[in-house]
């Protein structure tokens, strides 16, 4: 079915949205969940979640993108849930190695205005993604927004595992030369 | 700010860079159903009101399953096999019918005529450098064995055009790539005699080489470093400012397989001793790593792993390594015990292996397999007896080993006894052979990950390859 009429489906308040949301969107969501949390229980609990947020959120939002509109709501509820229960260890999944891998983009300080500093560093980093090449962002957003692993990446995008390190590598790098320059 | 944040911002990028990257990642929502997905909006309801589970067993920390991991080390208990029939080995002069003779306990050996000298990379490729009247390298040829005859690879050559502290340094980068391994090789000096270059592979990577510069004292002893890309010739430099400022003199730059630290040996301005660091590649951050041994001096240091780094000391007949763990920070001597002296008879003592693990053979000669990293020992080798005349010589991955016997002539390695060790297996296979001394056999060395190699010279140069399986 197409988005357009599941996110139909959402604004009719028919039951039928979260089954066609299932449908085509369910594995996407749970590899999502699964390369965060590393568990099939929590990446199911996630999936579920996500169908109550966004059956919450359509109306009002009437999304062009149906795939990354969940896709974001999956991560974000992912990454929360694996924030409150690995708070102090290392909990498995790709998300721990992406935090580690993205310390050297930043300076480490703790800010209650936490949710305000991203959604502004967010702006700064889509001006980043479009100055950097193509594979590089395909690299990038593979690796910190789907969370998959370099293997993963290695088998997808057809390099080899050692070209994916050093892209993410020259990545990172530009991406910490040009938040410097914005004073970050 | 903090990574956290930066991975939140990262959630909230455009939908175009999200759509872009699934099409090229395949990460495409699937239209079949998942029935384990599939909800009903009254048990999302439900849900909603009573709240979620929160019932999950954490995975283990990465430092538990290390802990275990090095558990199952300390029992590990190693096979040993002493083939019982000797290697009858052929004369060089004429293998006749006999080029490939399994030998048992899953090694067989094959002789090859090469007929010519070459090196070999340790991954299975082999080489021959040509160098031009004044000592430059104008040429390498590659090669490798298949079904017994020895083929040509295509060499591929990467010219270098760089800058470092205000003098050109051009080269060329000689590589070949045949079924994923990987070879590269270069080394030169610039016109003036004033910096000296080479080229290094870095661990996983076939498109890229590490090119190193080592300056005199007209430049202060001063190092650079550039990432080379094969495909085309471009250098970045390792370094943000014009080479590596805080240190000279440095003797060594070893990568990490995770490209994301490298192990430097240098001199810095107030200290004229030299000294290991950790320099992070990204951060561009140099930890200092000898005061958090107590010990003056270090004599080398190796990556066990990504996250470690080891170094070691052998001072007046005695072995001492040091583990620094990059994730927790922390310095721990793991290794501490008197040099085997081959001397000695009835004396024990450890034996170098120059990678992760070590060999303690007691007074006995039995010999346990020591773990670096941490210190833990295997259990001991049961039926077999170290021989003091015994050298070892580590696999490229360093998870292997070769152990051989010499009964060493004046013009010949005369290999009597001939054996790999495997770590990861817990597998040592040794076997004798006899009418080596028909031979003049000069060089041994790992062919590829399972193969040992011996070459011989005399009519056309031979090889005799063993394959432990």
């Amino acid at each position: 079915m197409e988005d357009a009429r599941i996110v139909d489906l959402y604004w009719a308040r028919s039951e039928r949205a979260i089954d066609e949301t299932s449908s085509k969107y369910g594995k996407y969501c749970f590899a999502i969940a699964h390369n965060i949390l590393a568990n099939d229980e929590d990446a199911d609990e996630s999936v579920n979640d996500t169908y109550l947020d966004a059956w919450n959120s359509m109306p009002p939002h009437r999304p062009a993108i149906l795939s990354t509109f969940l896709g974001k709501i999956t991560r974000r509820i992912s990454i929360d849930k694996w924030r409150s229960r690995s708070a102090e260890k290392r909990g498995g999944g790709e998300i721990f190695l992406a935090l580690d891998e993205l310390s050297e983009c930043i300076s480490s300080r703790n800010s209650v205005e936490q949710e305000i500093e991203a959604a502004e560093l967010a702006k700064d980093i889509n001006d980043f993604l479009r100055t950097i090449s193509l594979d590089e962002r395909n690299t990038f957003v593979g690796r910190y927004w789907f969370l998959l692993s370099v293997k993963e990446l290695s088998v997808k995008t057809g390099f080899s595992e050692g070209k994916i390190k050093i892209l993410l590598f020259r990545t990172r790098k530009k991406l910490k030369a040009y938040l410097k320059r914005k004073e970050y | 700010m903090n990574n956290q944040t930066i991975l939140d911002a990262i959630g909230m990028i455009d939908d175009r860079y999200i759509v872009s990257a699934q099409k090229q990642l395949g990460c495409i929502p699937s239209e079949e159903v998942s029935l384990s997905a599939v909800v009903s909006v009254k048990h999302v309801r439900r849900r909603a009101l009573i709240g979620v589970a929160a019932a999950v067993m954490l995975l283990l920390s990465s430092f538990v399953t290390t802990m275990a991991v090095n558990e199952e080390f300390r029992k590990m208990v190693f096979e040993f096999f002493h083939i019982t029939v000797a290697e009858n080995v052929p004369n060089g002069d004429d293998f006749g019918d006999k080029t490939h003779v399994d030998l048992g306990g899953g090694v067989s050996a094959e002789y090859i005529h090469v007929g010519k000298e070459l090196t070999s990379s340790g991954n299975g490729i082999l080489y021959n450098i040509n160098y031009s009247e004044n000592g430059e390298i104008s040429g390498v040829s590659f090669y490798q064995l298949t079904g017994g005859i020895v083929q040509d690879i295509q060499t591929n050559r990467t010219e270098f055009h760089v800058s470092a502290g205000g003098t050109s340094v051009d080269g060329y980068a000689y590589w070949c790539l045949s079924d994923d391994r990987f070879a590269a090789i270069g080394r030169g000096q610039t016109t003036d005699r004033s910096k000296i270059w080479e080229i290094s592979t870095i661990s996983g990577q076939s498109e890229m080489v590490l090119l190193s510069i080592y300056s005199g004292i007209e430049d202060n002893l001063a190092f650079y470093a550039f990432w080379l890309d094969l495909h085309t010739g471009a250098a970045e430099a390792v370094f943000e400012d014009d080479g590596l400022c805080e240190l000279t003199h440095v003797q060594e730059f070893q990568v990490a397989p995770n490209c994301k630290y490298a192990l430097i040996r240098g001199q810095s301005d107030y200290d004229l001793t030299d000294a290991p660091y950790i320099y992070n590649l990204e951060s561009g951050n140099l930890l200092p790593l000898l005061d958090m041994t107590g010990t003056e001096n270090i004599d080398k240091v190796l990556w066990a792993d990504d996250d470690t780094a080891l170094l070691t000391l052998k001072k007046d007949n005695h072995y001492i390594c040091w583990a620094y763990h990059i994730q927790e920070s922390t310095m721990e001597k793991t290794v501490d015990e008197p040099l085997l002296n081959s001397d000695v008879d009835g004396s024990g003592g450890v034996v170098d292996l120059n990678g992760r693990y070590l060999l303690h053979v007691d007074e006995t000669g039995v010999v346990a397999v020591i773990d670096q990293k941490d210190g833990t020992r295997s259990a001991a080798i049961y039926g077999f007896v170290y021989d003091k005349r015994g050298q070892i010589l580590l696999g490229a991955d360093g998870e292997k080993a070769c152990y051989f016997v010499s009964a060493q002539s004046s013009d010949s390695l005369s290999v009597e006894t001939l054996g790999v060790i495997d770590f990861t297996a817990a597998k040592f296979t040794i076997f004798d052979r006899s009418g080596f001394d028909q031979n003049q056999e000069l060089r041994l060395g790992w062919l590829d990950k399972n193969s040992v190699a011996i070459s011989t010279a005399g009519n056309g140069a031979d090889l005799y390859v063993y394959k432990f399986e």
